[in-house]
C-alpha cells in the first residue's frame, strides 16, 4: 500500500500534488464517489487518485472536486489512529481579530453534518470580572499533548495521535461520557438523540473515524481538527470559513501557520504578539494557541451587532452574572 | 530593442485596451436592448496566466457577476480557452468550479511566444439562459527564470536571474518586478523573503533557522508574481537548507506508556496485577477449600 | 448430619418464614414487581429515544444514575465491613444479625453497578470493555474492582449460609417444593458437619472475612477516584477516597438498622434482635457518623477558606438557599448531627428512634452523593454559555425517577425472596454455644460423629 502510494507521487505531476494533495497522505478516494460524480464536470486536468481496491487510477480532477466535496477519503482505522506521520498540528487564534461572526460555527456544523444547536466550536463571551475587559473567544477542542480525556477513556474510544490529534471512534464508544467529565474545557457534545436531517450519501458512505460524520448516537462527539480536510492538503472548515482571518493552523513541526491568507512562522507569530495557551496551570498541553485581545480589529459590541435574539440570551445568561 | 520592444507593447495593449472598451459600450447597448427581452446578467471573466517551477502552463479564468455590486462566483459554466496567436485555436474548455475559477493547464513542452510575438491567449464564454457572452484575452511572453542557491558568507543567499529570450541569443532582461522567496508548507507558501528584479537579477536572503525534513530539505517556491505581459512565473527546486525535523519521539514512539497512550504507565500494570493475583489466589484457595469439604462427604457419608 | 434438639427447636420458629407465601407478602411482592416493571418501560424508552428522555445534558451528563450507583454501592458495606470485621473480633452479638448485612452487601453490589450501565449511552457496546480495557481509565479499575466484589461478596454470603442450608437439607419436616430440597441439597455440597468440614469452611470464612474488608476498601476508593481523577471543583479533592469509604460503611450501618428494625418487627425476632443490636449498632453509626462529620468539614472547610475561584463557584451554589442550601443543609449538617444527639443522648436512644435517625440518615448520604455530582456537573471550569435551561440546570425526568425506584423496589424484592430462600437469622450460629468455649465444641461434635 505505501510502495504504491510512493509511486503514486512520483507519477502525478507535482503541481496536481500540491493542488488537491490527494495522495499526500496516503488519502484514497471512494471509488464509489468517483462514478457518482463522473458527470460532465471535466477540466481536461487529469490527476492521479488510488482506489479504495488500491489500484492508481487517472481521473479528470472536475470529478475529484466534485467529490471530496460530497464523500469522504476513506482511512482505515488503523491508519487512521496513527495519524498523519511526521506531522504535529497546532492551532492559533488571534483574539483581537474576533468579532463573533460565527461563520466558522456554522460552517463546522455544514461540515460535521450537525444540527444548530450542536456547537464544536463555540464563540464564547469572556470577561473574567467586571473591571476588566470583556472579548470574544472562539473555542474548539484543544488538542492537549496530555489529554485528560484519553486518560479516562475505558474503552480507547478517544484517542492521541502521533499528529497531536485527539479523535472519538463513534464506533467504539460506549457513551460512559467519563471524557466530558474529564474535559476542563468543555470542548465535548453528547449526541443524546439520533442525528437527523443527514443527506443519504454521508449515511450510506461506509464509517470513518477521520470523518467525524455523521454521529452516532449515545456517543461523544467534539472538534477533530478535520483530518479528512488535512489528508486532501486543505484547511479545516472553520479556518477558511472565518471573514476576519482569526484562526491560524498548521504543523508544527514547520514552524508554519496559516489562516488561508496569510502564512507566518509559528514561533515568530507567538513571540511577537505575546501568544499563551488557555488554562496552562492544568497542564494538559494544549495545542491551541491564543494572541491576546490587544490592538483589536472590531470593537468588541460589534461581536453583539447581527446577532440573533436566540444566539444573544446565551451571551445574556452569563453577562447578568 | 529592448525599449522599441517594450513601446510597441504598450502600442498593442492601448489598442486592445480601444477594442475592448467599444466592444464594452457595444455590448452595453445590446444588453439594454436585450433585458427587454431576458434578464441575463452580464459575466465578467478575469484571465491569468501561470508558469509553474515544471514549466507547465496554466491558464486561470476567474468567472464572475455582480449581485447588488457584489462580486459573485459564477459556478458552472463552460469557458472556452484559445490560443490566438496566428488564428484561433481552441486549446481547451473548462466548466468553472465552486469558486468560479476554471484552470487549464498546458504541457510543459507547449510554446509561448515572446519578443515581438507574444503569444495571444483568451477565454471565451458563449453565453446561456442566465449569462450573456464574454470574452477576456491577455498578451503573454514566456519568461526564464533562472535560480541558484548559494551559502555565502554563511548567508543562505538565493540569486534570481529572469530575462526573456528572443530569436537568437539574444535576451531581454526583466526588471522593476518584485520576487519573492516561498518556502512550500503542507496548507501553503510560506514567504521566507523577497526582493527586487533589477536588470534581470535579484539577491535574496534566507533565514537558516527554517525547520526541513527529516533530511533538512526545504523546497523553495521563487515566483515573480503577476509580472505584466508574463503572468506569475515560478520556479522552484529541493535545497537541503532546513533543520533536519527531529520528530517528537513523545508521540511517535509505540513503546511510549503513559496515561493517554494505549499502555498504561508500568507501575499501574503491576500493583494491579499483584492485587488481582492477592485477591483471586484467596478466591482460588476457598473454592478449593470446598471442593475438599465435597470430598470428604464421599468417604464419609452419613 | 445429625442436628441438635436446640438448632431443631429454632429451625422450628423460622419454618412459617420459610414455608409461607402469606398475604401480606404477595401484596407486597405485586406492587414492587408493578414498580419494576414500569422501570423497565422507562428502560426500554430510553434504550429507544437516546438519552435525550433523560434530564441529562452536556453539562451535566451524570444524574441520578450515578448517584445511585455510588449510593447502593456504599450500603453494601454493610455486609462487607460490618460482617467481616465482627467475624475477625469473634464478636457474639453479630451472630444474629450477619445474614441480613450480607443480604445488603449482596444484592446492592449488584444493583449498583446496573445503574452505571443505566448512565452509558451505548449498552450494546458494552463488550467493548473487555475487548479494548485499558487500565488507565477508573472506569476500568471500577469494572475489575466492582466484579471481584461481587465474587467476593457472593462467596462470603455462601459460605456463611452452607452449615444452615445442610440443616435445612436434612430438615424432612420442612414443607417446600421438591426443587428448593434439591436446591439446598445441592448447594450444601455435601457439608455434614465433621470436624475436618468444619474446620475447612472455618478457616475458609476467616479468609473471606480478612480479604472482604480491603476488597470494600478499594472499591469504594476507585468509585471516589472516578470523581478525584478529574479536574473538577467539588470533585479534585485527595481526601475523596477515605471520605468516600468512610460515607459506604456510614450508609451501610444505616440501612443495616433500618434492614433489622423491618425484619424485627415483620418476622417477630424479637428474641433475637433485642435492643442491645440497636445501642450496639447505634454506637457504631454515632461513631461513624462523627468521623464522616470530620471529613465533611475538613472537606468543606478547605476549598472555602482559600476560596479558589472553581471551588468558590461550587460553594456558592451548595450554600445558596436558592439553589442547594437547603438540601446541603440537611445532607451534611442534619444528617451528621441529628444522628449524633439521638444516639448520643442515652435517653432518646430506643430502638425506634435509632432506626429513625438511621433512616434520615441514608436518604442525607443519597442526596449528599446527589450534591456532589450535580453541582459539580453544573459548574464547569468553563462557565456555560447557553439559554436552555436544561443545559444549566440539571432535574431528572420520570424515566430516571422510573428506574430509581424500581432499583430501591429491586432491592426490596430480592430480600424478600431470598429471606424466603433461608432463614434471616443464621440457625447454625445462634444455636452454637459462644465462640470462646469452641475448641470444646470441635472435641465434643468430634465424639459424637
Amino acid at each position: 500500500m505505501k510502495k504504491e502510494q510512493n509511486q503514486s507521487k512520483k507519477k502525478t505531476g507535482r503541481r496536481n500534488f500540491l493542488k488537491f494533495g490527494v495522495l499526500a497522505g496516503g488519502a484514497v478516494v471512494s471509488g464509489v464517489g468517483l462514478t457518482a460524480f463522473a458527470g460532465d464536470n471535466k477540466t481536461g486536468e487529469k490527476v492521479k487518485v488510488m482506489t479504495t481496491d488500491g489500484k492508481l487510477a487517472e481521473v479528470d480532477s472536475g470529478m475529484l472536486h466534485s467529490c471530496n466535496s460530497c464523500s469522504s477519503s476513506y482511512v482505515s482505522n488503523e491508519e487512521a489512529r496513527k495519524g498523519i506521520p511526521d506531522r504535529k498540528f497546532v492551532m492559533v487564534v488571534d483574539l483581537s481579530r474576533c468579532k463573533n461572526a460565527r461563520k466558522c460555527v456554522s460552517a463546522c456544523q455544514n461540515m460535521h453534518y450537525l444540527p444548530k444547536d450542536k456547537e464544536w466550536i463555540t464563540v464564547n463571551l469572556m470577561q473574567e470580572t467586571e473591571t476588566t475587559a470583556p472579548y470574544w473567544m472562539p473555542k474548539t477542542c484543544f488538542h492537549c499533548d496530555e489529554p485528560p480525556c484519553t486518560k479516562v477513556c475505558p474503552v480507547g474510544a478517544t484517542f492521541k495521535r502521533d499528529d497531536g490529534i485527539v479523535l472519538i471512534d463513534n464506533e467504539r464508544c460506549i457513551g460512559c461520557k467519563f471524557c466530558m467529565t474529564a474535559c476542563p474545557y468543555s470542548a465535548r457534545v453528547f449526541n443524546w438523540d439520533k442525528p437527523k436531517n443527514i443527506p443519504e450519501e454521508i449515511l450510506n458512505r461506509p464509517y470513518s473515524v477521520e470523518s467525524g460524520a455523521p454521529q452516532v448516537v449515545g456517543t461523544v462527539g467534539k472538534c477533530d481538527f478535520c483530518p479528512d480536510m488535512i489528508r486532501k492538503g486543505k484547511l479545516p472548515d472553520c479556518v477558511t470559513a472565518c471573514p476576519n482571518g482569526v484562526y491560524f493552523f498548521g504543523d508544527i513541526n514547520e514552524d508554519t501557520v496559516t489562516n488561508g491568507d496569510e502564512t507566518l512562522r509559528f514561533s515568530e507569530l507567538i513571540k511577537d504578539k505575546a501568544g499563551y495557551r488557555y488554562m496552562e496551570e492544568l497542564g494538559t498541553q494544549p495545542s491551541v494557541y491564543y494572541l491576546p485581545p490587544v490592538d483589536r480589529n472590531f470593537p468588541f459590541e460589534s461581536g453583539l451587532k447581527g446577532l440573533s435574539e436566540e444566539q444573544k440570551s446565551k451571551y445574556h445568561f452569563n453577562t447578568d452574572k | 530593442m529592448n525599449r522599441k520592444n517594450k513601446n510597441s507593447d504598450i502600442g498593442k495593449i492601448f489598442y486592445y485596451y480601444l477594442t475592448l472598451v467599444v466592444i464594452i459600450v457595444l455590448a452595453g447597448n445590446a444588453e439594454g436592448q436585450q433585458e427587454v427581452k431576458a434578464k441575463r446578467s452580464k459575466i465578467r471573466i478575469k484571465l491569468e496566466y501561470f508558469k509553474k517551477g515544471d514549466n507547465t502552463k496554466q491558464i486561470k479564468a476567474t468567472a464572475s457577476t455582480r449581485v447588488k455590486r457584489k462580486p459573485f462566483p459564477v459556478k458552472m459554466v463552460t469557458l472556452n480557452f484559445y490560443d490566438e496567436t496566428d488564428s484561433a485555436k481552441l486549446i481547451g474548455t473548462v466548466e468553472t468550479n465552486e469558486k468560479g475559477i476554471a484552470t487549464l493547464t498546458l504541457p510543459s513542452d507547449y510554446s509561448i511566444g515572446n519578443g515581438d510575438n507574444p503569444s495571444l491567449l483568451s477565454v471565451r464564454f458563449d453565453g446561456n439562459e442566465s449569462f450573456k457572452s464574454a470574452s477576456k484575452e491577455i498578451r503573454i511572453s514566456d519568461m526564464e527564470m533562472n535560480v541558484t542557491y548559494k551559502i555565502i558568507d554563511s548567508v543562505y543567499t538565493v540569486n534570481i536571474d529572469a530575462y526573456e529570450k528572443t530569436e537568437g541569443e539574444s535576451s531581454i532582461p526583466v526588471s522593476d518586478v518584485d520576487v519573492y522567496v516561498y518556502v512550500k508548507r503542507l496548507f501553503s507558501l510560506l514567504k521566507v523573503g523577497e526582493g527586487w528584479l533589477q536588470d534581470g537579477s535579484a539577491t535574496v536572503e534566507i533565514p537558516n533557522d527554517l525547520p526541513g525534513d527529516k533530511e533538512g530539505n526545504l523546497k523553495f517556491v521563487v515566483m515573480i508574481p503577476d509580472a505584466e505581459g508574463y503572468g506569475t512565473v515560478e520556479s522552484d527546486e529541493v535545497v537541503k537548507w532546513g533543520k533536519p525535523l527531529k520528530v517528537q519521539n513523545k508521540y511517535a514512539d509505540e513503546n511510549k506508556r503513559a496515561l493517554w497512550e494505549p499502555r498504561a504507565p508500568l507501575w499501574m500494570v503491576i500493583t494491579l496485577s499483584i492485587l488481582l493475583l492477592g485477591v483471586f489466589y484467596h478466591y482460588f484457595l476457598i473454592a478449593f477449600k470446598l471442593y475438599k469439604i465435597k470430598k470428604i462427604r464421599k468417604n464419609d457419608s452419613v | 448430619m445429625k442436628i441438635e434438639n436446640k438448632t431443631k427447636e429454632i429451625l422450628k420458629e423460622f419454618s412459617p418464614q420459610i414455608e409461607n407465601f402469606n398475604r401480606r407478602f404477595k401484596i407486597l411482592s405485586a406492587i414492587l414487581i408493578v414498580i419494576m416493571l414500569f422501570a423497565l418501560y422507562a428502560f426500554y424508552m430510553q434504550e429507544k429515544e437516546g438519552h435525550i428522555v433523560t434530564g441529562m445534558r452536556d453539562n451535566v451528563v451524570w444524574g441520578l444514575y450515578i448517584a445511585n450507583f455510588v449510593f447502593f454501592i456504599g450500603i453494601s458495606y454493610a455486609g462487607a465491613l460490618i460482617s467481616g470485621i465482627l467475624h475477625l473480633l469473634k464478636v457474639e452479638w453479630r451472630k444474629p444479625i450477619i445474614r441480613v448485612a450480607e443480604f445488603i452487601t449482596v444484592i446492592s453490589t449488584v444493583i449498583g453497578p446496573l445503574f452505571i450501565l443505566l448512565c452509558m449511552g451505548r449498552l450494546d457496546r458494552i463488550y467493548n470493555l473487555v475487548l479494548y480495557g485499558r487500565i488507565q481509565s477508573p472506569i476500568i479499575w471500577d469494572v475489575i474492582a466492582i466484579t471481584t466484589y461481587i465474587i467476593g461478596s457472593f462467596l462470603f454470603l455462601y459460605l456463611a449460609m452452607i452449615r444452615d442450608l445442610a440443616i435445612l437439607r436434612d430438615s424432612p419436616d420442612l414443607k417446600i417444593g421438591k426443587f428448593r430440597r434439591w436446591s439446598y441439597k445441592f448447594l450444601a455440597i455435601g457439608y455434614n458437619g465433621t470436624a475436618k468440614q468444619d474446620k475447612l469452611l472455618e478457616d475458609s470464612i476467616t479468609i473471606m472475612s480478612a480479604i472482604i474488608i480491603p476488597i470494600a476498601v478499594i472499591v469504594h476508593s476507585v468509585l471516589a477516584w472516578i470523581f478525584g481523577m478529574t479536574l473538577r471543583p467539588g470533585w479534585h479533592s485527595t481526601i475523596f477516597a477515605p471520605y468516600f469509604v468512610i460515607a459506604a460503611v456510614f450508609s451501610g450501618t444505616g440501612v443495616l438498622i433500618v434492614a433489622l428494625w423491618a425484619y424485627r418487627r415483620y418476622f417477630h425476632l424479637e428474641k433475637y434482635i433485642t435492643k442491645k443490636h440497636f445501642d450496639y449498632l447505634g454506637m457504631l453509626l454515632l461513631i461513624l457518623a462523627a468521623i464522616y462529620g470530620y471529613f465533611t468539614f475538613s472537606e468543606y472547610l478547605t476549598d472555602w477558606y482559600t476560596s479558589e475561584t472553581w471551588n468558590a463557584r461550587v460553594l456558592e451554589k451548595l450554600f445558596n438557599f436558592n439553589e442547594y442550601g437547603w438540601w446541603f443543609l440537611f445532607a451534611a449538617i442534619i444528617g451528621i448531627l441529628l444522628p449524633m444527639i439521638v444516639i448520643g443522648i442515652p435517653k432518646l436512644r430506643t430502638i425506634n428512634s435509632v432506626t429513625a435517625v438511621s433512616f434520615i440518615a441514608v436518604i442525607a448520604l443519597w442526596v449528599k452523593r446527589y450534591l456532589i455530582i450535580v453541582p459539580t456537573l453544573e459548574t464547569p471550569l468553563f462557565p456555560i454559555q447557553d439559554n436552555r435551561i436544561e443545559w444549566i440546570k440539571y432535574s431528572a425526568t420520570w424515566v430516571e425517577w422510573a428506574l430509581t425506584l424500581g432499583g430501591v423496589a429491586t432491592f426490596i424484592f430480592s430480600f424478600m425472596l431470598l429471606s424466603k430462600y433461608v432463614p434471616i437469622i443464621p440457625v447454625s450460629l445462634v444455636s452454637k454455644p459462644p465462640e470462646k468455649t469452641e475448641s470444646l465444641n470441635v472435641e465434643e461434635k468430634v465424639e459424637t460423629v
